[in-house]
């Protein structure tokens, strides 16, 4: 039993706002009603949002989940929101908790969150006591990025290229908690490149990470791409060895466009094998004409020039995808987990 | 550009109406998260995020730091005056703040508060402009050992903190660190002690622990003695005076001043150790060098030290923050997330590329603590009639404010619930002369020494890099000579004669102290046999702490109740040092109370003009030490049957915000409290209850937007 009354924001905000709002999502819902063959035609024009609606982030704020997070509620306030309704960002660590708190809500549109794959497929295989949720039955709204993973080594480590690291013994690297796709994304590449390496688990971000490598406690670490992008860029930290799939290489990240792909490294099946998706979802069971209703408004959201604009100023790749795409993406995950993460922990 | 350069346009950027608005702002909303408890810094400043997405980046910037800025003094401001911290730091100013508000000198010690605040904060970044260029060599220096080594270093706080009970006080310690093993393992993968309820993965919040303890026990002894908090309330102690007394005071301790900013500098520098610590560290540094025997119970630098350390951090932690991304507190963690919606990346670039945002940052650092300190001395003396709040009134306004504060921080009627069973818990331990500070040190700290023990084992491949690292040894070597130089000296307290070591075993070994204490080895038991369900990482921890506990508890009872142990052992259990001075006083303390009538100062037992202490704080000094007194047993049957209604009515408040929610529970148990224990007029319940409940409502659901309502049973 939620208060419905919207939280106050400054009067003349909110008027701007409304009024864009207004007038940006009359044709999305418009559109949105025309596409749509289905038969529920009717059922997409009879929902709208009517108040706030909350995005749960299974992240403490200030991180690369919450920060795309807060980059759409703010976008589609703007974009795609009816007059006097906000989307309201609410942080609910840790990661099981948070995605509990997903999949159990009332699915009436009001509760969205961001799902961290492959993470969240990964920990359902690995302690299913924990995860108390089946990544499949999200109902998928769209992807807002996805991250494939690096190895990078500090600037004046003697490791020249992968081969080098590979040939090396005793080596160690550090890594943020268990279960996450990071720390998955380590096991896998540890595990296919076969390498020699002892591994630190329990740290507390992207920061702490390189941190610990630049003083030493690491001689490599496997990081996404996109969160370490000052690091290189100030000269601490040089990339090793992509290990997306050749079309998840950002372009934008131009330091990123010489470093060797894992595929051409000789390790195919290394590439893309663990890729973070930054998956928005809803929970299970979400009725059609408000999936659709959301659904539109994200998608647009994520492929307006405001959000392009956003993303340049906040130094974020964007890969938006609509909701049958990321519902590919994610599907592949889950499969794809179901082989690696029982092959990880033998 | 070079850094220096960036201070003109940081300059230019400040001369704006928007950004003086934004600042304005960011003050109040650092004030009102500081001045709530359970609303801790961080969800203030998160809260602030949508309002700020127009806003341009300059401004947006002043509004966090100002936010983060603003809230430590305020945190103090309910820390010296209801012995209820706003956030865990501000728990080191209760310890002499709040026998100095209940000498009536409360404004004295708001003075104190805010010039050694905005002082600190001057100091401290003073210090953030000179160790800017060694930044980078000084945060690379601490690894895993060196973060075990400072994490054990605050628990050994725990002994300077016990205050005479050294064996209580370490038990204390050991149930703060055993809870806060409550939820996911940082290694291991363990989910512990959880129970599989999803609210406790995340662990118990250090600032509901701390609300319910200090905020449930105050209240409650309020109600029990009926006493107000300020005891000697002769009006010419009150005034704008008092609180200018302390601002003159604090800068005539130039050298304290500055150890202590500095102490706090330097501990806010090291990325995840955190302003406790830092407030903790600057108060025993100064309990150690001033060496005033009531040190403790209203000595003014006992206020000035953790006060003036606690700003100076925010200016420590704002290095690592700033220069690499690490936050340097949670604070920081939510401001840098912030600032990165604004387009500003914390980082090694930042220094390099937008040095202006980093002048705002130091600039706005200073104007916040100035402004946030300039409120405190103008609304001071307000403030201060708070103490004079009859207690039938104000401690249940403290009690509804802890349950709705609690509630709000992630509107969870877990929290509630963890929240008010810690106060009662922690109103047990007190009425055995158990000390609290412990506590929360230890659930502090424990995870960070538990975190980078493992660590360090995993990354060393075993303890070697305690010894090998040239600060972690240095590190350790203090830790063994604290410990020794507070070993030797409680023996040397212990030397103490015969009768007064026979009332502290006396004390030590009543029926509630054995019953306390054997819950304790009953928690450590439990605690033990789920363990071995853990993995081995994630089972180290919980079974040394526990453990240990158990010892501790059973050595404590062995002692207690097996005669020729206790004759010969009898000062390792027996309650206070300097207990047998309390125990005379208190004995003093009824018949004073009988012979004077509510409202004038009471008489002074004992030889009040020889224990003033050197800092003159006046002959009110023995009525704190009288204050601070837990008698073995109410002797009034009033208060007895005060107190007996009272923990009834916090359990219908406990019982009623689980069934039927908080917005309805509030109101009505204002009502009860106010009938039922000390018998309050209608016109005055009424009065307090509506006015109560209606300011609630403004701020936590109209302005912070708190879901209120609900509750199990309203549900269907």
């Amino acid at each position: 039993m939620f208060v419905t009354a919207p939280v106050r924001r400054p009067a003349s905000r909110r008027g701007k706002a409304a009024a864009i709002a207004l007038g940006l999502a009359l044709p999305v819902i418009l559109s949105a009603c025309g596409k749509d063959d289905t038969g529920t035609e009717t059922a997409a024009k009879s929902w709208t949002p009517e108040k706030d609606i909350e995005w749960v982030v299974p992240y403490t704020p200030g991180g690369g989940f919450d920060t795309y997070s807060r980059g759409i509620a703010e976008t589609m306030q703007q974009v795609a929101m009816p007059d006097g309704v906000n989307v309201v960002v609410r942080n609910t660590p840790p990661l099981p908790q948070g995605i509990t708190t997903m999949y159990t809500a009332k699915p009436d549109g009001y509760s969205i969150g961001i799902l961290p794959m492959p993470a969240a497929s990964a920990l359902e295989i690995q302690d299913p006591e924990l995860a108390r949720w089946e990544t499949d039955k999200f109902t998928v709204l769209g992807s807002v990025d996805e991250n494939a993973y690096v190895v990078y080594v500090p600037s004046d480590s003697p490791f020249e290229t992968i081969e080098d690291l590979i040939a090396a013994q005793g080596l160690k690297t550090v890594t943020v908690e268990e279960g996450s796709s990071s720390a998955l994304a380590g096991q896998a590449t540890i595990a296919a490149l076969e390498l020699d390496a002892k591994v630190t688990y329990g740290l507390e971000g992207s920061a702490e990470v390189v941190t610990a490598m630049l003083r030493g406690d690491a001689d490599f670490i496997i990081y996404g791409s996109s969160d370490l992008v000052g690091f290189v860029e100030s000269g601490d930290i040089r990339p090793l060895l992509f290990l997306g799939t050749e079309d998840q290489r950002p372009e934008e990240l131009t330091w990123l466009a010489d470093t060797p792909g894992a595929e051409e490294a000789g390790y195919p099946d290394l590439a893309g094998a663990v890729t973070e998706l930054r998956l928005i979802v809803g929970p299970p069971d979400m009725p059609e004409d408000v999936a659709t209703w959301l659904r539109e408004a994200i998608y647009s959201t994520m492929t307006s020039d405001e959000f392009q604009a956003w993303a340049t100023k906040a130094e974020r790749p964007i890969v938006p995808r609509d909701w049958e795409d990321a519902t590919t993406s994610a599907q592949e995950q889950i499969a794809a987990m179901k082989i690696l993460v029982p092959s990880l922990s033998n | 550009m070079d850094f220096f350069t960036g201070l003109g346009p940081a300059i230019d950027a400040m001369q704006s109406w928007t950004f003086v608005l934004a600042f304005v702002l960011g003050c109040l909303n650092g004030m009102l998260t500081g001045l709530l408890p359970g609303l801790g810094g961080s969800v203030g400043i998160a809260l602030m995020i949508p309002f700020t997405y127009g806003m341009d980046t300059h401004s947006a910037m002043a509004l966090f730091v100002a936010a983060l800025a603003g809230q430590s003094f305020c945190g103090s401001v309910t820390a010296i005056l209801l012995n209820v911290p706003g956030a865990s730091p501000s728990a080191a100013t209760t310890l002499d703040g709040y026998p100095l508000a209940r000498q009536g000198r409360g404004g004295f010690a708001l003075g104190i508060s805010a010039a050694a605040s905005s002082l600190g904060s001057l100091i401290g970044t003073i210090c953030l402009i000179a160790l800017i260029p060694l930044v980078r060599p000084i945060v690379l220096a601490f690894s895993f050992p060196e973060f075990t080594m400072l994490g054990l270093l605050g628990l050994t706080i725990i002994a300077m903190a016990s205050r005479g009970s050294l064996l209580k006080g370490i038990v204390a310690g050991l149930v703060g660190v055993l809870l806060s093993f409550i939820g996911f393992a940082p290694i291991g993968g363990d989910v512990r002690y959880a129970f599989n309820e999803p609210s406790l993965f995340a662990g118990l919040d250090v600032v509901i622990v701390l609300v319910g303890m200090f905020s449930v026990t105050e209240a409650l002894q309020l109600l029990r003695t009926n006493q107000s908090v300020a005891q000697d309330i002769s009006q010419a102690r009150f005034g704008r005076r008092q609180v200018w007394e302390g601002v003159v005071y604090t800068v005539k301790q130039p050298w304290l001043l500055i150890r202590s900013s500095l102490l706090g500098a330097g501990v806010g520098l090291v990325p995840a150790v955190g302003g406790t610590v830092a407030a903790f560290l600057a108060y025993f540094q100064a309990a150690k060098t001033v060496k005033n025997p009531y040190f403790g119970r209203g000595d003014p630098r006992g206020v000035l030290a953790p006060e003036a350390s606690n700003d100076a951090k925010d200016s420590g932690s704002a290095l690592p923050s700033l220069a690499f991304g690490i936050p340097g507190s949670s604070d920081w963690a939510v401001v840098m997330g912030a600032m990165v919606i604004h387009g500003i990346t914390p980082g090694p670039n930042l220094i390099r590329e937008s040095p202006d945002i980093i002048w705002i940052a130091i600039i706005i650092l200073i104007a916040a603590s100035f402004f946030t300190s300039s409120m405190g001395l103008i609304f001071g003396p307000q403030l201060l009639h708070i103490t004079r709040v009859r207690p039938g009134i104000l401690a249940p306004i403290v009690l509804v404010l802890a349950v709705v504060g609690a509630f709000a921080l992630n509107f969870s009627i877990t929290d509630v619930i963890v929240s008010i069973v810690f106060g009662l818990v922690a109103y047990a331990m007190r009425s055995i002369n158990m000390p609290l500070i412990p506590v929360i040190l230890g659930f502090i700290l424990g995870p960070l020494v538990e975190r980078s023990f493992l660590q360090t084992i995993s990354s060393y491949g075993g303890p070697s890099g305690f010894v090998t690292r040239p600060i972690a040894l240095v590190l350790l070597i203090l830790i063994v000579l604290v410990l020794v130089f507070e070993f030797r000296s409680s023996r040397r307290s212990r030397t103490r004669e015969p009768e007064a070591l026979e009332r502290g075993v006396h004390s030590a070994t009543r029926p509630t102290s054995l019953v306390v204490m054997s819950g304790f080895g009953l928690l450590a038991t439990v605690a033990i046999v789920l363990a071995t369900d853990f993995t081995f990482e994630g089972a180290q921890f919980p079974l040394m702490t526990a453990g240990l506990l158990l010892l501790l508890v059973v050595v404590y009872l062995a002692i207690a109740l097996v005669p020729s142990l206790r004759r010969r052992f009898g000062g390792v259990i027996s309650d206070g040092g300097s207990m047998e001075e309390l125990t005379t006083q208190m004995q003093h303390e009824a018949v004073d109370l009988v012979e004077n009538q509510p409202g004038s100062p009471p008489v002074i037992p004992g030889s009040a003009d020889t224990e003033a202490s050197p800092a003159a704080t006046g002959p009110a000094h023995a009525a704190t030490v009288l204050a601070q007194v837990e008698e073995d047993a109410p002797a009034d049957p009033e208060d007895r049957r005060r107190l007996l209604v009272s923990l009834g009515l916090v359990l219908a408040m406990l019982l009623g915000s689980v069934l039927v929610g908080v917005a309805l529970t509030v109101p009505v148990l204002l009502v009860l409290f106010l009938r039922l224990v000390t018998r309050e007029s209608w016109r005055t319940t009424v009065l307090t209850a509506v006015l109560t409940s209606a300011a609630f409502y403004l701020v936590f659901v109209q302005v912070l937007g708190v879901p209120v309502e609900g509750g199990s049973l309203l549900q269907f």
